[in-house]
């Protein structure tokens, strides 16, 4: 089942979907088995031999008519290092060059910025990170790259993201990080959830490699 | 594993609950076929099995062990014999099982006593190539892979399928045309109607480009005359229809988000008839009130609880 929060999203609408998912889930306990929440949409999913579809109907307007007017939730602010250069974002001279800006401006305008998480997809651990400057905004590479390295930092369109393995990927490619994005052992897996307030900060590639970065 | 055939991975009924960190489902394609091998072999619901996509698999045993092949019907010999489907058989200490290719059908599975017993990851053994996770080290079998086995908790109940049971169960369609029953989804009232027409009435095929992410179907363009601006989580069974008005089924590999329009689901035992149904098979979409697919689930609910109780009464 499929909700529809809003029109465009925003960082409002994801801490929305962040109260949805908890009043859901204290009210239908494991009849729920995912909610995914990405942009302006809040997709549920049951488990139909354990509720019937008009409790589910009911239930689900009771939790919508329980949340406060204003959002409560508490957003969380996750700070991730990058390695920006050009050894390690072979896009990163490309970009500035297209957006008429030197490469310390690009990385300025990419690590000055706070970033909302919009969505979980693609791959385990990458999160679509929504609020790119205007400036950078620039369309994906029509041939997307065969492979990216694991940490690759990235942007298309108004959006940034991190690479979290190797992957094929369509981005243009600024920096490395180093943080472990996803991990099987915890819990839950992956370091960004939808909500979180992101920011990048600029570090050396002798800090990249202290915090764990390969090459 | 002496050959791994074409594509050889070990799965359960699939990884549940972390589609919101964007790790899929998996888990078997025909997972009918794979619960059927556990129920066989009086294994636990959701152990592992070894699923082979078009055949071509070779093990040999380091030790004596329960076997039981179920799904995709091929020509399989222990011993240079013959092996029967469906039927619990015993694989003495270094002797060797090969698998020829289905005759009808893509995925066939291979269960043993104990189930296959990779490390679990994230609740799961499941192997999804793409994520890298479950099996052995998240990758397909290959020839000189060992592939680890539980400890047997309880002995086949009688080992082969009740002569009441009504089988094979028609998860292996062998209609001419296979009809895809699906429940419309909400932008099935947001595209043009000639689009709902040509999916409804008319026939597509099963494309060569399917896969565990998917079938791509060619047919009549679909012209949905809208484009999505945002993803969204995608379903099993998802109606995926691009701009070139191909239509696309998700299956259990698929990525868990999408952007394009998506019609509606396929329902679960309809996505095993189409994932089991050969390359160039002509299919059709029924679409099903909410209130019918309750009612197909509970029939197929209600043919599983009686199959199993079938083999486990006592003869």
């Amino acid at each position: 089942m499929r909700l529809v929060l809003a029109e465009s999203p925003s960082p409002a609408v994801s801490a929305r979907q962040r109260e949805l998912i908890n009043a859901l889930s204290s009210r239908l306990g494991s009849s729920l088995t995912d909610a995914v929440p990405a942009y302006t949409a809040l997709t549920l999913f049951f488990d139909p031999t354990r509720i019937d579809r008009s409790t589910l109907l009911t239930t689900i307007t009771e939790a919508i008519e329980s949340l406060p007017r204003d959002s409560t939730c508490a957003t969380r602010v996750v700070t991730l290092p990058v390695w920006y250069g050009e050894e390690a974002g072979a896009d990163l001279a490309d970009v500035a060059a297209y957006s008429g800006l030197s490469i310390a401006e690009v990385i300025a305008l990419h690590s000055g910025t706070t970033y909302t998480a919009y969505a979980n997809g693609f791959a385990p651990g990458f999160c679509y990170l929504g609020g790119l400057p205007a400036e950078l905004a620039r369309p994906r590479l029509s041939t997307p790259r065969r492979s990216v390295p694991a940490g690759s930092v990235a942007i298309a369109d108004r959006q940034t993201a991190v690479y979290p393995r190797q992957s094929p990927g369509g981005w243009h490619l600024l920096g490395r990080c180093p943080t472990l994005l996803f991990d099987v052992n915890a819990e839950p897996p992956n370091r960004l959830q939808v909500g979180d307030q992101v920011r990048f900060e600029a570090i050396d590639k002798a800090r990249y490699l202290e915090l764990g970065g390969v090459l | 594993m002496l050959s791994a055939g074409v594509l050889s991975t070990v799965q359960d009924g699939g990884r549940r609950g972390y589609l919101s960190q964007g790790v899929t489902e998996g888990g078997a394609m025909d997972d009918f076929a794979r619960r059927l091998g556990q129920r066989l072999l009086g294994n636990d619901i959701g152990a592992a099995a070894i699923e082979v996509a078009y055949g071509g698999l070779v093990i040999e045993t380091t030790d004596e062990l329960n076997c039981v092949l179920t799904g995709a019907m091929l020509e399989a010999t222990h011993n240079d014999s013959p092996v029967p489907f469906n039927r619990v058989f015993t694989l003495g200490k270094g002797e060797q099982l090969h698998l020829g290719r289905p005759e009808f059908g893509v995925y066939s599975y291979v269960s043993v006593g104990g189930g296959f017993d990779t490390p679990p990851v994230l609740n799961s053994r499941s192997t999804v190539i793409r994520e890298g996770l479950g099996g052995l080290n998240g990758c397909a079998l290959q020839a000189g892979d060992v592939v680890p086995i539980g400890s047997v908790t309880q002995s086949p109940p009688i080992g082969r399928l009740p002569a009441r049971a009504r089988f094979p169960r028609p998860s292996l369609s062998r209609s001419s045309v296979l009809t895809l029953r699906y429940l419309p989804g909400f932008q099935h009232t947001e595209v043009a109607d000639d689009a709902i027409q040509a999916l409804q009435t008319q026939r597509f095929h099963v494309s060569g480009s399917r896969d565990r992410m998917g079938a791509r179907l060619s047919g009549p363009v679909v012209n949905t005359g809208m484009q999505q601006l945002w993803s969204e989580a995608t379903c099993q069974g998802a109606i995926q229809v691009p701009p070139d008005g191909q239509p696309i089924v998700l299956l259990n590999d698929r990525q868990t988000m999408g952007g394009y329009p998506k019609l509606g689901a396929v329902i679960r035992p309809d996505c095993v008839r189409l994932a089991q149904a050969p390359v160039g098979q002509q299919v059709r979409f029924e679409a099903l009130s909410p209130e019918l697919a309750d009612r197909v689930l509970w029939l197929e609910t209600n043919y599983e609880r009686e199959l199993s109780r079938a083999i486990t009464s006592t003869p």
